[in-house]
């Protein structure tokens, strides 16, 4: 799998199965990252960025779809298991899980609010306030 | 206790006064968050080696050593051994940059008593770098950190002949480095500190009888790991040094008469090295999990070996799994049983099928068949012989 640039989301069919688009707020400077640096960041292997600032992670609720659809394609895990490898971060005081917004627009508004979220939503609801940095198929 | 409860409580101290000096704008404030875990397991043992061993009403299978978890040969399901309840709370102050975490948890294997699991203070230098101090669980296995949270873990319990021994925590400090080596990505971690455990669980089952009463004390515990992973694969090496003493306070088990006939006295203190390596495979849909343990005695004439290898493979939300775990030491039998060897060998083995089924993002059930065989030379005690044990496990986070 491959992370493809966000221009490529305009040559490509509308009736494509849902994509899941690994985003950043509009307000955030543009940040590059891998589909193996986007694994690492929200398995808690890796803290920061690249660029060394920290990161703030952002998850679907767990009633979502698009949670699973997405830990699969980026990790091979299911939602689950992405839940229990943090939980063995969590409750040892190692890492901070993901924050959980409510829905696609909750998850772009905090993605505006704190410097260096990151988070992911679904295509349709890809919209001016939020920079794709990955799309995961 | 009251001295690691006032060293916390001065290191709370230092982090508000450093909160305040600080120089960024508009940092301040308190978040607390509160979170637990809970397992919910009954087991039942199919068959075995009759007998009593240690006062144990064998045949018998421990789950969980340092918490003299023991299923026995009574006929009826039995909820102890495993369930748990476990409540963290921590409170965070400069966005997160210094933490305070506490955890309780309440054993069934201890007709369910409320345990101070870990009380400490971690402060993030930077992104990097972290230091914590106070009360931490000493890092000597993989699922070291997450061995009482059961949805962390693919079995029902851990493997009992690697992750059984003597001490689970440890008060001290530790420090943290993570970071991106290319494209791998690596934890390594320096700890030291000391641990006194009252009334050791491990010794309940390990020779001195149910009843018995043994405190273990590691002292200049000192040690280091680092975990590397890249995409499906990840190892993690440790080491660790300390002194170690077992005092026995009471009640402990003469084998030849099966009663508490011996009285209690304190080994001396020895030396102990502790090496580990772990393999970890997560390949598309296989999942492979090999780890060791060796600990070298100095100056005693015994050492320890522990291993496990599990196969599994992940079909939906089912992960059954298939493990193999090991233990082997060797005891000088020091002339005191007339016509018994120069050493005698205590070998352990079991065969688990494991079964997991993911219920919800948060919550899991599983099912487990553990075939033991004591591969021991006679002359060691306890011989516990073999069992065949099933148990079902409910597993959730919130």
């Amino acid at each position: 799998m491959h992370c493809w640039a966000f221009l490529a989301l305009l040559l490509l069919p509308l009736n494509l199965h849902a994509q899941v688009l690994v985003v950043t707020g509009a307000n955030n400077s543009s940040i590059t990252l891998s589909k193996n640096q986007i694994s690492d960041v929200f398995l808690g292997k890796v803290t920061s960025l690249p660029d060394g600032s920290g990161v703030t992670l952002v998850d679907q609720p767990e009633s979502s779809s698009l949670r699973d659809e997405f830990y699969k394609k980026v990790a091979n895990k299911s939602a689950a298991q992405a839940k229990a490898y943090w939980a063995k971060l969590y409750f040892t005081g190692r890492g901070v899980p993901p924050r959980v917004g409510k829905d696609d627009a909750d998850i772009k508004k905090i993605l505006n609010s704190i410097h260096g979220a990151v988070g992911y939503i679904e295509q349709s609801a890809l919209d001016d306030t939020v920079n794709v940095i990955c799309i995961l198929q | 206790m009251k001295n690691i409860v006032l060293l916390n409580a001065m290191i709370l101290m230092c982090g508000l006064v450093a909160t305040c000096c600080h120089a960024d704008e508009g940092r301040s404030g308190i978040e607390f968050t509160g979170s637990g875990f809970m397992t919910i397991a009954a087991g039942k043992m199919l068959s075995g080696t009759n007998g009593n061993v240690g006062g144990y009403n064998c045949p018998c299978y421990a789950s969980d050593y340092a918490q003299a978890a023991m299923y026995d040969g009574r006929s009826d399901w039995q909820w102890g051994p495993d369930s748990k309840l476990g409540l963290q709370g921590i409170a965070s102050f400069d966005e997160q940059r210094f933490t305070l975490t506490t955890q309780v948890v309440s054993r069934g294997a201890e007709q369910g008593a409320i345990d101070l699991e870990w009380l400490f203070a971690s402060y993030k230098l930077n992104d990097k770098v972290t230091l914590q101090a106070g009360r931490q669980r000493l890092p000597m296995f993989y699922y070291s950190d997450a061995q009482d949270i059961g949805f962390a873990l693919p079995w029902t319990h851990l493997p009992t002949w690697l992750y059984g021994w003597q001490v689970m925590n440890y008060n001290g400090a530790s420090l943290r480095y993570q970071d991106q080596i290319g494209d791998w990505s690596a934890i390594a971690g320096l700890f030291g500190g000391s641990e006194q455990n009252k009334d050791s669980g491990y010794w309940k089952i390990g020779g001195n009888g149910a009843l018995s009463v043994t405190n273990v004390n590691w002292t200049n515990i000192l040690g280091g790991n680092l975990t590397l992973s890249k995409e499906w694969f990840e190892t993690r090496v440790v080491y660790i040094q300390s002194n170690t003493q077992d005092q026995a306070v009471s009640n402990t088990w003469d084998y030849a008469t099966l009663a508490y006939d011996i009285q209690p006295t304190a080994a001396p203190v020895a030396k102990q090295q502790i090496y580990g390596l772990t393999i970890k495979v997560d390949y598309q849909n296989w999942q492979l999990h090999n780890e060791s343990i060796y600990i070298n005695h100095p100056g005693l004439t015994y050492k320890d070996f522990a291993q496990i290898v599990a196969v599994g493979y992940r079909y939906g939300k089912w992960l059954p799994m298939l493990t193999w775990g090991q233990y082997r030491g060797t005891v000088v039998s020091d002339g005191v049983l007339p016509g018994a060897p120069p050493s005698i060998a205590n070998e352990q083995q079991t065969y688990s099928l494991s079964l997991r089924y993911d219920l919800t993002v948060s919550s899991d059930l599983k099912m487990e068949l553990d075939f033991t065989d004591d591969h021991s030379d006679p002359g060691f005690t306890p011989l516990y012989g073999t069992s065949r044990l099933l148990t079902l496990a409910y597993d959730i986070v919130f």
